[in-house]
């Protein structure tokens, strides 16, 4: 596959007229001129075809990287001939749910014969999961610049992991009842959990249900009482991973913003001390200090694909023993349902309390498509969720695209 | 932090665009004959140059700058082309042919206008297109000899200029990618890059190529080739005018003008001849009012059956030519002046090539090409023999009466001739008293007033009340009063060599005011004879035949011409010199180094491949071989294992290793060769 640049075809154009008028006219001048060029140009289109020959690349990839984060890829090329290049440049074939940004070009590198020469590029995933790839694209120039030409090589696969970014999201630790919940879900203050603690200062974010007026009208500062976690509170979290409930594209999806959520949530929940579930991704509760579990579930979290082929009610029913007992279960889901308050009232029955975490899936989708679906917020399947027995909540969307 | 100086462009890119440019339009210039042309444009380019890299310094990474120049560019290429024809009449020597001014002239100015605002490279490497159009144009027109001397100046510009772009990019996408050391890309990711040697051999074998295979494939398309014929541009009227600075349009010309114009000693072309000739570029054969017109068929394009029989010589039969007159050969050798007519040695065979001439439809000569400085022709000329005496000339013919009507001559004019050859027997005696009447009666002026307005220009000359003239009256008055003694007479403009002066070389100096209008009178077996009537006629102080008139314009003087090429030849060799300075100076101790560095590498290789019997595959990196060979080498083993520890860090580093460092290891390595190859002897001698 050889690619030309704009400069290379007008060239080429430039130096075949020049030949038709040369041979119109036979001017001894312009066959000079037209060979000279449609030597160059040739010169050029070997140069740039030969630089892309005989290459061996090895790509090294990070196992991990966060949403947010930076991803580097090292390319390492050798040459399998003794011959001096002009520069070459790489390009990863990424996959296309990679979505990403900040894309920057790879280092452009003269490959050598005995040791591997390295280009690196670097990028920003913005979307979460697992991605493999192994095609990548060496563009050689020749050394004007005027000719590209692109051969496609194979290399080992390379496997990351990208892990999604807390998504900042106000969340209510319900208790056993489904009452009395606690609004110290955003995290900037210490001791949000739901045990009563004591008091302390006012510091933005807090909620205004919480300030303790006796303490603010003696001291003239505003005071919030503070809870902490029981350590016997633990928490189950099921996700809606049925196969098109994933409504969305790219980075703005109904899973993308619940994995975030979930990122946010249980990380700031580990750190209290609450045990965090995922029972259909693990059959028991991973084990480990709160920051080896938090990158366990951010693991869990990211590879999570809308590909199952059950209903959220058919997951719950079939995880229901695994779940902790006494735990809260979580459910989060966007489309509703409609199985799902049944459920509800056998979690209900079997000694969990339940939240429901409803997400808008219109506000995902195109304008000409929300006819079709029902979003988990209606206030009828909100109202069927209630009197099952579950404590609704609807989530908002202002995190959408914002990461912690 | 060299390495980010040099993303920025420099002097360097804006003198590479504006050589590009400068020979582009110079070849323009000179395809046209019209020097001064060139150099304005080339000036005009080189001020541009300079401007555009004074704004790119003082305003350095304007982005908006950058994006302004496109739609200045834009807006100038626009303005070149409602320019092109307005301003043209004001260039220098009439400037652009007219059918020249949309294609040629709209181009030069888009370069000139577009080199000030040659800010950004997409806008430096556009004008290569402009450039090559340009080429294309002198090309076609096969009119400048120096036309692929000066393109291959243009490519090997361009393509510096596109290599240097080139790298600019890759060093931005470096920048770009996050690279950390930017600065020692050349020691690092870049070192086994295709450098400028590769460069140089590319453009030489380029050069070859071209040189070879441009004859070869004129050679192999000669079946096809030349289907198309192209007229060369059509100059602007020609400079050098006779001394009465009769107007010439081609086909007509007006007498008895008045001083106009000028005429300056400046050479116009040399010519070897064997005696001082009349050299005919057009011949006249109607008169009327003060204007010589001359009728297609009247010079002989009119085919009657004898003219067929030998269409280099009108009216001359073959045998009479291979018997009155002797074949002989003249050679010219052009000054660099404007001409569109071949002066044509009296009288004309015809070219050694044939296609450096044209017969024109009034049975004179054009020339094929636009003669450049030095260009040489040759050819041969009937001269008649000495032994020849003309007597008679013909009296009827379709073609010959047209060369005897008097019609329009004044009749007083016609009196005298008929009274001063009432009594002559022959013809040659009716000519020569003509002529010595003419130059009795009247002085030769090159200042002479023009004749008053309503009067016949030869009447007033030869009986007028000052009786002075140029050689256009004078020839005039011969023709005319050949004409009316019964002999056929035409009106002729061409040069003679009038001081005689030669070169060292034997060859004739003629000058603009060598400019010269003589009358022809034809002969039985001698054709057309010329008189020049100026020869014996009285001569007035000041206004001599063959004197200047007027100085040469200093913008074409020899002077300004040299200067202005010397200056040319010196910018460019400053140019390259500097160019190899940039690109030596700062990168050959490292290059240096690491070539020693590299060499030290392939010896230390090649004394392992003796030790062990075993040769190094590709791809192995310094480690690997010597893992390879490590159980191979004896003794060496450990040395080399020092060395390969040594090598790696200084090879695949991130900077170049110092010249002792270098220097030191290869110490070490030619002392290990040594041992290796007695190693390897020993090994041999076992069994």
């Amino acid at each position: 596959m050889v690619v030309s640049n704009v400069s290379g075809v007008a060239l080429t154009t430039s130096s075949l007229f020049l030949l038709v008028v040369a041979v119109a006219l036979n001017s001894p001048h312009l066959f000079y001129m037209s060979t000279a060029m449609i030597v160059t140009i040739i010169a050029a289109r070997v140069q740039a075809s030969y630089s892309v020959r005989n290459l061996i690349v090895h790509r090294k990839s990070p196992a991990e990287v966060q949403i947010g984060q930076s991803a580097v890829i090292e390319l390492s090329v050798i040459s399998q001939q003794k011959i001096r290049r002009p520069l070459i440049m790489l390009w990863d074939h990424l996959p296309p749910r990679l979505v990403n940004d900040s894309i920057t070009p790879s280092t452009p590198i003269a490959p050598g014969t005995d040791q591997p020469v390295c280009s690196t590029y670097r990028f920003n995933p913005t979307r979460r999961g697992r991605y493999r790839w192994s095609k990548l694209s060496i563009i050689g120039t020749d050394a004007l610049g005027l000719i590209s030409s692109v051969k496609e090589y194979i290399t080992d696969t390379a496997d990351m992991l990208v892990l999604p970014a807390p998504i900042t999201v106000p969340f209510d630790v319900a208790n056993a009842a489904g009452w009395g919940n606690s609004e110290s879900e955003h995290g900037l203050s210490r001791g949000s959990g739901i045990e009563p603690r004591g008091v302390r200062e006012y510091v933005f974010g807090d909620s205004m249900r919480y300030v303790h007026w006796r303490s603010t009208a003696k001291t003239g500062q505003m005071v919030v009482k503070e809870f902490e976690t029981g350590a016997s509170a633990s928490f189950a979290f099921i996700v809606q991973n049925l196969v098109g409930t994933e409504v969305g594209e790219g980075d703005r999806t109904t899973l993308e913003l619940m994995c975030g959520h979930l990122a946010y949530i249980c990380g700031r929940i580990l750190r209290q001390g609450v045990q965090v579930q995922f029972p259909i991704q693990e059959s028991s509760v991973g084990k480990g200090t709160p920051s080896e579990r938090e990158r366990d579930i951010l693991r869990i979290l990211a590879e999570l694909e809308a590909d199952s082929r059950s209903t959220l009610a058919s997951e719950v029913s079939r995880v229901q023993r695994n779940i902790m007992p006494g735990a809260t279960v979580h459910l989060l889901l966007s489309i509703a349902d409609q199985n799902l308050p049944q459920a509800v009232t056998d979690l209900r029955r079997s000694g969990h309390s339940v939240v429901c975490m409803v997400y808008d899936a219109l506000a995902f989708l195109p304008q000409n498509q929300r006819s079709a679906t029902e979003s988990a917020t209606s206030h009828k399947y909100q109202d069927r969720l209630r009197s099952a027995g579950a404590y609704v909540r609807e989530m908002s969307l202002d995190g959408l695209g914002k990461k912690a | 932090m060299r390495a980010f100086q040099s993303i920025q462009r420099n002097w360097i890119d804006f003198l590479l665009a504006f050589l590009a440019a400068a020979t582009a339009t110079y070849s323009v210039g000179m395809g046209l004959s019209n020097p001064p042309l060139s150099f304005l444009f080339v000036g005009g380019i080189a001020a541009g140059s300079f401007i555009a890299y004074a704004v790119s310094r003082m305003f350095d990474q304007v982005k908006w700058l950058e994006t302004l120049s496109i739609f200045l560019y834009i807006g100038l290429a626009l303005a070149a082309t409602m320019l092109s024809s307005r301003v043209n009449s004001g260039l220098p020597s009439g400037g652009f042919p007219r059918e020249l001014t949309g294609s040629a002239g709209t181009l030069c100015w888009m370069l000139m206008l577009g080199s000030f605002v040659a800010w950004r490279d997409q806008i430096l490497l556009f004008q290569s297109i402009p450039c090559i159009a340009l080429f294309g144009l002198v090309g076609a027109f096969n009119t400048f000899n120096g036309a692929t001397l000066t393109f291959f100046v243009f490519m090997l510009s361009i393509a510096l200029l596109y290599a240097r772009c080139h790298r600019r990019v890759m060093l931005d996408r470096a920048v770009r990618s996050g690279f950390p050391h930017v600065a020692s890309l050349r020691a690092g990711p870049w070192r086994w890059m295709a450098g400028p040697e590769w460069g140089l051999a590319s453009a030489a074998i380029v050069i070859v190529l071209s040189l070879i295979g441009a004859p070869i494939l004129q050679f192999s398309m000669k079946q096809v080739s030349g289907a198309v014929s192209i007229r060369p541009p059509q100059l602007p009227p020609q400079i050098p005018r006779p001394f009465s600075s009769a107007v010439q349009h081609g086909e007509s010309s007006a007498i008895g003008q008045g001083p106009r114009g000028y005429v300056t000693e400046r050479e116009v072309f040399r010519v070897k001849l064997p005696e001082a000739r009349y050299m005919r570029i057009g011949a006249f054969n109607e008169y009327s009012k003060g204007v010589w017109r001359r009728l297609p068929e009247a010079n002989g394009r009119q085919e009657t059956p004898e003219i067929r029989r030998n269409t280099a010589f009108p009216f001359l039969f073959q045998d009479e030519l291979q018997k009155n007159f002797q074949n002989m050969e003249f050679k010219i050798k052009f000054a660099g002046r404007p001409m569109d007519k071949f002066p044509a040695p009296v009288v004309f065979s015809g070219m050694k090539d044939s296609r450096l001439t044209r017969r024109n439809g009034s049975g004179d000569y054009d020339l094929a090409i636009v003669p450049e400085r030095g260009q040489a022709l040759s050819g041969t000329f009937w001269r008649l023999k000495d032994s020849f005496q003309p007597r008679t000339s013909p009296k009827r013919g379709d073609s010959i009466n047209l060369f005897l009507a008097t019609n329009s001559v004044s009749p007083k004019v016609v009196a005298w001739a008929k009274e001063l050859t009432a009594n002559l027997g022959s013809d040659i005696e009716k000519a020569v008293a003509i002529k010595a009447a003419i130059e009795r009666q009247s002085k030769y002026n090159l200042n002479a007033e023009a004749a008053p307005e309503g009067v016949d220009p030869v009447e007033d000359f030869l009986f007028g009340e000052t009786r002075e003239g140029y050689c256009d009256l004078f020839a005039s008055s011969m023709a005319q009063m050949a004409r009316a003694a019964g002999m056929p007479a035409r009106y002729v403009v061409g040069y003679f060599p009038v001081s005689l002066q030669t070169d060292a070389d034997g060859y004739f100096i003629v000058r603009e005011a060598d400019f010269h209008a003589w009358a022809e009178i034809y002969f039985d077996g001698a054709g057309w004879l010329a008189f020049d009537t100026t020869e014996g006629a009285e001569q007035v102080p000041g206004g001599e035949r063959g004197s200047a008139r007027d100085k040469v314009p200093f913008l074409e003087t020899d002077l300004f011409y040299w200067g202005i090429r010397s200056l040319l030849g010196l910018l460019i060799l400053t140019g390259v010199g500097l160019l190899i300075r940039s690109w030596k100076v700062p990168v050959a101790n490292e290059t240096l180094i690491l070539r020693r560095l590299t060499d030290s590498y392939g010896q230390f290789v090649g004394a392992l491949e003796i030790a062990s019997d075993m040769e190094k595959p590709t791809g192995d990196s310094p480690q690997e071989f010597f893992s390879r060979v490590s159980d191979h080498i004896g003794d060496l083993k450990e040395p080399a294992a020092k060395l390969t520890g040594e090598f790696v860090p200084l090879l695949f580093g991130p900077t170049a290793p110092s010249e002792e460092v270098t220097t030191k290891l290869k110490n070490s390595v030619s002392g290990l060769a040594k041992s290796a190859k007695a190693y390897a002897r020993t090994q041999r001698r076992k069994p």
